[in-house]
């Protein structure tokens, strides 16, 4: 018996009247876990219970520790009838199964019902007492911390980063069992929350044995998501990062590691191959006798469709299987023993984090993704095929003939589209992928898989055991320089796996870099960034047939390299229309419907201080002799030319010009003389197996010939910039934006629109599409009007299709304040002379906005953010956004094959100076160790309702995050029969996603938190149907408690640079790691 | 391209001042964003009607979910749905029950009832609010009504402590509960002069110096008890209380009506639970507040005043009921005018003292038997309950209309009453001095707020 778990119920409160003759109740509780229940006392005749039961005892293994949530029901004694159910409490105990976090769960919890909502409230204390188990054959994995945070939590210190973590589970769903015909809607809905909740708790255990398996303790950019397949069942998948962390307990324990400067680091030149094994995949994938040394994108295509198929035909090669209860094969077990620190030996070099602790990114490529088409119900017995709406009547289907044998099936999928982003990024000449995430899109029985995740080559001394010692502090000092060495290009310049067009960094003028960068990862710190970033979205909608099954899936398949490449031209155009150079948190959505398919791409694009300078977009007609025509064309392009000036005023790119003569264009650019359009203007090469109308041609000369094109350039221009004082970004942090005030708002927005055209075209429901999302974004502003000046970061948008002409988009992000007055203050923190001479430089060139605008923001040209953010890294980095599709399906041998779209762009254009920077960490270090000194929580044990932060963000400006509670991770469904009593659909989910706050927070104080970080909000899927007056929605959230103290609370310290001190997430939590 | 499902959820709850203006005023949503578009919200900040439609429906949801809790404030601290910062908190509870005076004068003395509020279409006619705001305004006076009028102790401290309301709010509701107890006449033809401040006022002394509070002799012993065995206390209360057929009146019940909005709760005469507890309950929850010490008008100084009030003596009867006993010993004082001889002295030292102070010494000399017959009458007839009704209408007939036909000045009645109220001291045989100076203390400060045009 490894664990003893104590549970004692203490009083409920505002409970609902259940008895209507006497307008009160009679409650008790019950309390189980496992199979094992206990009940308190019946209360009479109160709405304000006090049980103040006794200790009830559970003894339990840690494995049921880990998977069973704690479940509390509180009732209403009947002396005549059956009981009835006022409402539940689940508690996730897991965040007590490991030493540092939580000791205690204690408070009042919000009582829930699935038809009612919340009822009142209930005080509960529940405690363990683990016993250590030695057992090395163990089944559970207590104690392995979980964080949604992808970056390193901000007071440990990553020791090893292990690597890809990933697990699946299946379980057919209770809300299509055939039980579910007899039982109520609420049995029906807690047996689904019920076996959710377990089934976390099983994937959540099972990760961990890898982990441990592993030798790591730790899983960061934790990331659950759940699969609603309806008939064909329930996935629960997870994917992480192991990594063994250090509690960064005490000063005197970082200090030294800090100061020990890493001598192998240093020793990696540039361009040498910093990863001699890399090139050679795991020994036993399927792919092992493939070479793929930098071979040119054509033949890597095709080499990588060629393994698909294998991996299609024989789905039980081992890769990626063993979940659901088995434990993978002796051929993974194989696997595993092989795969020790050493990265190149890894099944998937994949990384969920986002963030890296600096001079862990060594060069970045580009986005690699690919894209699967699968039909869910291929296993299952046809008759049902296409029934998985939301109507209950349907459900006559016999379990038994689904069986157990899906999570092979899944793992196999997710296997192959794992192999395959692995090879793109071999292509881009980068062992490993970071910023990685996977996602599905459902529509009945076809499913869209998508990973995606940015290449990128790593400093391997992070990745193994032993060499850990200070190697994470490592600056360097000499060689290349910071802040522009993840820019450079990884792969070879002379045997480039595309064309692409590379100059010589406008940062360091030693490597090449590309003129373009896309990536899914945050903005690294050391990044030299000019002016501010913002939210660049590219939306897009295609129509399709209805279609079944098969033929179903064949015409998704043949529109996904099409979307794919209009969502990257827009990208890229809108990129333009900014004067920005590079994409951040790039994260493409592709979301199926009955008839259409929706792709919404969100990123924040920057400015680069190493790339080169983007130039305009050109426009051109295709009939030069209309004189009317000519003159609407300079007129687009004069409005396209203001547009563009006016956004470089907004966000503040000055970039600092320079001489030509210094900068050689190493690649002729022949192309660019032969065009009649003169000047400035970039191309972009795809080169892609699909014969697109596009290709090879200059994709940022806009050739207005039709109204499609007429579309875009209008689409481009309708893009309203946010009201001033407005900000946006969908990354952490904003580039630029450094003086943030502790003042947050947290929210969720969610619309419903319906597509009213009878008669859809591409081209309106692109307009309706673009609409509502510019709608909700204006309206987004206007709600927080009284928070500017502010910043809405980690703009999450979520697009789903829930019936024929509805579009559903959710919104989540935080608003945060910031004081524009502190900035300059700010700036005179002395890091290091040349940043400051990089930004008195920087001053003089943005001098002219001063007067161009009234807005005081304009005052503080050159934020300190970037002073911040110039920190160590090394060198070389990659250009050129590498995507890749593969679309396939199964029961076809002939799939819409992958494709590669690689983008070259060129511009030659106004030079840039290159600020010579020579900078490290050093001074920020010493400060930030100050911030370690964490003072216990201040005491806020008052009675009322204690608030917590809730945020997407892996930070809380302004405060220090001293200690991490464990993961929240809950899902809900909340079901009405009364909707129109419950104010209609918004009414209803109103008062659903309020309630679900509302849990998450008292969930997070009765841990003895004061915030949640990281908090996403992974589901929301809503149905309705009014006509019988129902709706139902189910919610998923998860997140990390925390909790926090505020800087002015903490002990005195060394006067901290401000930029350090109002950046936690990009100083202070970075240098400590 | 429609929207059929709209909304916004902060984990702080946004609360756009105006638009709860607007909702509190009884406006629908499309009234409101009329309105808010005639305030030049769009030219500020370049939005379009649609945005503010759905800000509008937003806010608007967001308080009719709130209304349920603002009908029991203490809930609003304790509830775990909305996440408000504490002055919000109160701002919202302030600005729900604040009223318009207009329509609380006319409501005043009015039974609470079913009937009444089906002749609010009239009040609203006549007021000018609109009568949803009318009907929301009317329901608050009878929930505060019925909450307290079972409570013993200072009427203005129960509500502060039940409603969580700013002490000069609380008050005016405690004048309100004071008149629709005691069903005071106001509609009169001859009372319209008088303002619902004045009657207020009036309100606030009659039970300043005549109610049991007033004598300030504590009748139960005060016990320190915390929050959880007070609410065991309570809900074992519940379990003994010698029921009327159907309804168990205790807090706890209470709490349950509220959150139902039934408010048709029939009274009981007895209760077994004692308020102080139920004082010590929500100034304990509320003693919690985080501290501000920047606004007057956050919770915290609420709670400053509310464990104040649970300090306060206890009171056997509730402050809206005057005292049975002290009415039935105002009889006794008619001996001042029954009496020839006492009521000749009376005169006649009231008279020496104002000669050459007042300018209607005349006019005084001339009437003071009538005037002093009337004040003391006004007193002897409190004892029934239909006396009771009149009691207002006496004091402007009987004393207010003719000192103002002889034009008393108010300085001259200041002083006739001062003297007036002193003189008895003098009176040999006159034994019910404190009683004597007790009721005038209250008439006195009565006549004066009402003695204007």
């Amino acid at each position: 018996m490894p664990g003893k778990l104590k549970v004692k119920i203490v009083a409920g409160r505002h409970l609902p009247v259940m008895d209507r003759a006497s307008d009160l109740t009679d409650a008790f509780v019950e309390v189980k876990f496992g199979n094992t229940t206990f009940k308190t006392d019946v209360y009479p005749k109160s709405l304000n219970p006090q049980w103040n039961s006794e200790w009830f005892k559970f003894e339990v293994d840690d494995e049921e520790l880990q998977d069973e949530p704690l479940q509390i029901t509180v009732l209403d004694h009947d002396t005549y009838s059956a009981n009835d159910a006022i409402g539940k409490v689940y508690i996730d105990i897991d965040p007590l199964l490991y030493s540092e976090a939580a000791t205690v769960i204690s408070g009042w919890f919000p009582i829930y019902d699935t038809i009612h909502g919340i009822r009142g409230e209930i005080n509960v204390v529940v405690k363990v007492d683990l016993f250590n188990d030695l057992n090395r054959f163990r089944q559970s994995s207590c104690g392995v911390k979980f964080f949604c945070t992808t970056s390193i939590p901000k007071c440990y210190r990553a020791v090893v980063i292990h690597g890809f973590v990933e697990e699946l589970v299946v379980n057919e769903d209770p809300e299509y069992q055939w039980i579910d015909r007899i039982r109520t809607p609420r049995a029906s809905n807690e047996a689904r929350q019920r076996l959710i909740s377990l089934m976390s708790g099983e994937l959540q255990r099972k990760i961990g044995l890898k982990v441990l398996e592993m030798r790591g303790n730790a899983v960061v950019g934790y990331l659950q998501c759940f699969d609603l397949e309806g008939e064909s069942g329930l996935v629960v998948r997870a994917i992480g990062t192991a990594c063994t962390l250090d509690k960064l307990s005490n000063t005197s324990a970082f200090l030294p590691a800090c100061n020990s400067p890493s001598k192998e680091m240093k020793e990696i030149p540039f361009n040498e191959d910093p990863n001699p094994n890399t090139y050679s995949s795991g020994p036993s994938t399927p792919l092992k006798n493939q070479t793929y040394s930098f071979s040119p994108s054509k033949s890597y295509s095709r080499q990588s469709s060629s393994s698909d198929t294998d991996l299609s035909l024989t789905p039980k090669t081992g890769m990626g299987s063993g979940s659901a209860g088995k434990e993978g094969g002796p051929f993974k077990t194989l696997l595993r023993q092989q795969t020790q620190s050493a990265l190149e030996q890894r099944e998937f070099p994949f990384f969920t984090l986002t963030t890296f602790p600096p001079g862990f990114l060594l060069h970045v490529g580009g986005v690699v993704s690919a894209r699967s088409v699968k039909l869910l119900d291929r296993i299952h017995n046809p008759a049902f095929v296409g029934i998985m709406g939301n109507t209950r009547s349907y459900k006559l289907l016999d379990w038994n003939s689904f069986n157990s044998d899906e999570p092979e099936t899944r793992d196999a999928w997710w296997a192959e589209i794992r192999q395959e982003i692995k090879s793109h990024a071999k292509a881009l000449g980068c062992h490993a992928v970071v910023g990685y995430s996977e996602s599905t899109s459902i529509c009945e029985e076809v499913c869209i898989l998508s990973a995606s995740g940015t290449a990128a080559v790593l400093n391997p001394r992070f990745l193994q055991d032993g060499t850990m010692e200070g190697c994470l502090e490592q600056r360097i000092e000499e060689a290349s320089p910071p802040g522009c060495g993840f820019c450079h290009i990884p792969y070879d310049e002379l045997n480039m796996p595309f064309p692409a067009h590379l100059t010589y960094c406008y940062n360091c003028r030693k490597q090449k870099v590309p003129d373009v960068l896309f990536t899914t990862i945050d903005l690294p710190v050391e990044a030299i960034v000019v002016g501010k970033g913002c939210l660049i979205q590219a939306r897009l909608c295609r129509l399709k047939k209805k279609a079944q099954a098969e033929a179903n899936a064949t015409s998704i398949s043949n529109l996904l390299p099409f979307m794919e490449y209009e969502v990257h031209t827009q990208l890229m155009n809108k990129l333009k229309l900014r004067g920005m150079n590079a994409l951040f948190g790039l994260r493409i959505q592709i979301t199926v419907g009955e008839n259409m398919l929706m792709g919404l791409a969100s990123a924040t694009g920057v400015y680069l201080a190493a790339l080169p300078t983007p130039g305009g977009i050109q426009i051109a007609g295709k009939t030069p002799n209309d004189g009317t025509y000519e003159q609407h064309i300079s007129h687009m392009q004069k409005k396209i030319n203001d547009t563009i000036a006016k956004n470089k005023e907004l966000y503040e790119i000055n970039p600092p010009e320079l001489p030509e003569e210094i900068i050689g264009s190493p690649i002729p650019e022949p192309r660019q003389r032969s065009r009649l359009l003169r000047s400035q203007s970039e191309s972009s090469d795809e080169v892609t197996e699909l014969d697109l109308s596009h290709g090879k041609k200059d994709a940022f000369v806009l050739e207005i010939d039709d109204t499609d094109a007429m579309e875009d350039v209008h689409s481009l221009l309708t893009d309203v910039p946010p009201p001033s004082g407005f900000y946006s970004c969908n990354t952490e942090i904003m580039p630029g934006i450094n003086n943030w005030t502790p003042e947050i708002q947290m929210f969720t927005a969610v619309r419903v629109s319906r597509l009213s055209n009878i008669n859809p075209t591409n081209q309106t429901l692109n307009k309706n599409f673009n609409d509502l999302c510019e709608n909700l974004l204006k309206s987004l502003y206007f709600k927080l009007r009284s928070m500017v000046p502010c910043c809405l970061c980690h703009v999450n948008f979520t697009v789903a299709l829930p019936e024929d002409e509805l579009v559903q988009i959710a919104v989540t992000a935080v608003a945060i304040t910031y004081d524009k007055n502190q900035a300059l203050q700010a700036n005179k923190a002395p890091t290091e002379k040349s940043q400051q001479r990089a930004s008195t430089d920087n001053e003089e060139q943005l001098q002219f906005p001063l007067e161009l605008s009234s807005d005081p923001l304009s005052s503080q040209p050159f934020s300190p953010a970037k002073e911040a953010l110039e920190g160590a890294s090394s060198h070389t980095g990659i250009p050129a956004a590498q995507r890749a599709t593969s679309v396939d399906y199964s029961s076809f041998a002939d799939r819409c094959n992958s494709w590669i779209e690689l983008i070259k762009l060129k511009a030659q254009t106004i030079r840039r100076g290159s600020i010579k920077t020579t900078t490290s960490l050093e001074k920020a270090s010493p400060l930030a160790e100050g911030y370690l000194r964490h003072r216990s929580v201040p005491s806020g044990t008052n009675s009322t309702v204690s608030v917590v932060k809730m945020t997407p963000l892996s930070f809380l400006p302004g405060a220090k995050i001293t200690k991490y509670l464990g993961i929240i991770n809950m899902f809900f469904i909340r079901e009405t029969t009364s909707l129109r009593e419950e104010g209609g659909v918004s009414g209803f989910l109103h008062a659903f996603i309020a309630e679900v706050f509302a849990m998450v927070r008292a969930h997070v104080a009765a841990l003895g938190g004061n915030a949640v970080v990281s908090y996403i909000m992974k589901q929301c899927v809503f149905m309705e149907n009014p006509n019988k007056n129902q709706a139902q929605c189910l919610i998923n959230v998860s997140g990390d408690a925390v909790i926090f103290v505020r800087e002015s609370e903490l002990e005195v310290l060394p006067a901290p640079p401000p930029a350090a001190a109002a950046q936690p997430a990009g100083s202070a939590g970075d240098v400590t790691t | 391209m429609s929207s059929d499902l709209d909304v916004f959820v902060g984990n702080t709850t946004l609360i756009d001042e105006e638009v709860y203006r607007l909702w509190l005023d009884g406006h629908s949503v499309a009234e409101a964003v009329a309105r808010r578009l005639r305030g030049g919200v769009l030219e500020r900040e370049g939005t379009s009607v649609a945005v503010l439609q759905s800000d509008t429906r937003d806010h608007y949801r967001t308080f009719q979910m709130l209304e349920r809790l603002l009908h029991a404030p203490p809930r609003l601290l304790q509830q775990l749905l909305f996440q408000i910062p504490p002055e919000r908190q109160a701002l919202l509870v302030q600005r729900y029950y604040a009223f318009d005076e207009a329509l609380a004068r006319e409501l005043l003395g009015k039974k609470l009832s079913k009937g009444t509020k089906k002749e609010l279409d009239e009040v609203s006619a006549r007021t000018g609010v609109g009568i949803r705001s009318c009907r929301r305004q009317f329901d608050n006076f009878k929930r505060v009504f019925k909450a307290v009028e079972e409570l013993r102790g200072p009427l203005a401290e129960n509500i502060q402590q039940l409603f969580l309301l700013p002490p000069a709010l609380a008050r005016d509701y405690a004048a309100i509960v004071f008149f629709a107890n005691s069903r005071f006449e106001t509609g009169k033809r001859r009372l319209q002069f008088l303002s619902f401040g004045d009657f207020a006022a009036c309100a606030q002394s009659m039970m300043a110096h005549w109610s049991q509070g007033a004598l300030g002799t504590p009748k139960t012993p005060k016990k320190p008890q915390n929050p959880q065995s007070m609410m065991a206390h309570w809900s074992q209360g519940a379990l003994g209380t010698p029921k009327t057929p159907k309804k168990p009146q205790n807090p706890q019940s209470m709490m349950a009506h509220w959150s139902q909005g039934a408010l048709g709760t029939p009274k009981t005469p007895k209760k077994p639970q004692n308020p102080q507890s139920m004082m010590a309950h929500w100034s304990q929850g509320a003693l919690g507040t985080p501290k501000t010490p920047k606004k007057p008008q956050n919770p915290q100084s609420m709670m400053a005043h509310w464990s104040q009030g649970a300090l306060a003596p206890e009171a056997a009867e509730p402050d809206g009921d005057l005292p049975k006993s002290f009415l039935q010993d105002l009889k006794e004082l008619k001996v001042l005018v029954s009496d020839k001889d006492l009521l000749d002295q009376h005169k006649s030292l009231v008279c020496s003292a104002l000669r050459g102070k007042i300018s209607v010494y005349n006019e005084l000399e001339a009437n003071f038997k009538a005037l002093s017959r009337a004040l003391v009458n006004v007193g002897g007839k409190l004892t029934h309950a239909r006396d009771v009704r009149d009691f207002f209408v006496d004091l402007v007939e009987k004393v207010i209309e003719p000192c103002r036909s002889d034009k008393w000045s108010p300085g001259d009645l200041r002083l006739f009453l001062t003297h007036y109220t002193a003189a008895p001291r003098n009176l040999p045989g006159f034994r019910h001095q404190a009683l004597w100076e007790r009721y005038m203390a209250a008439i006195s400060a009565c006549l004066l707020r009402m003695y204007h045009d």
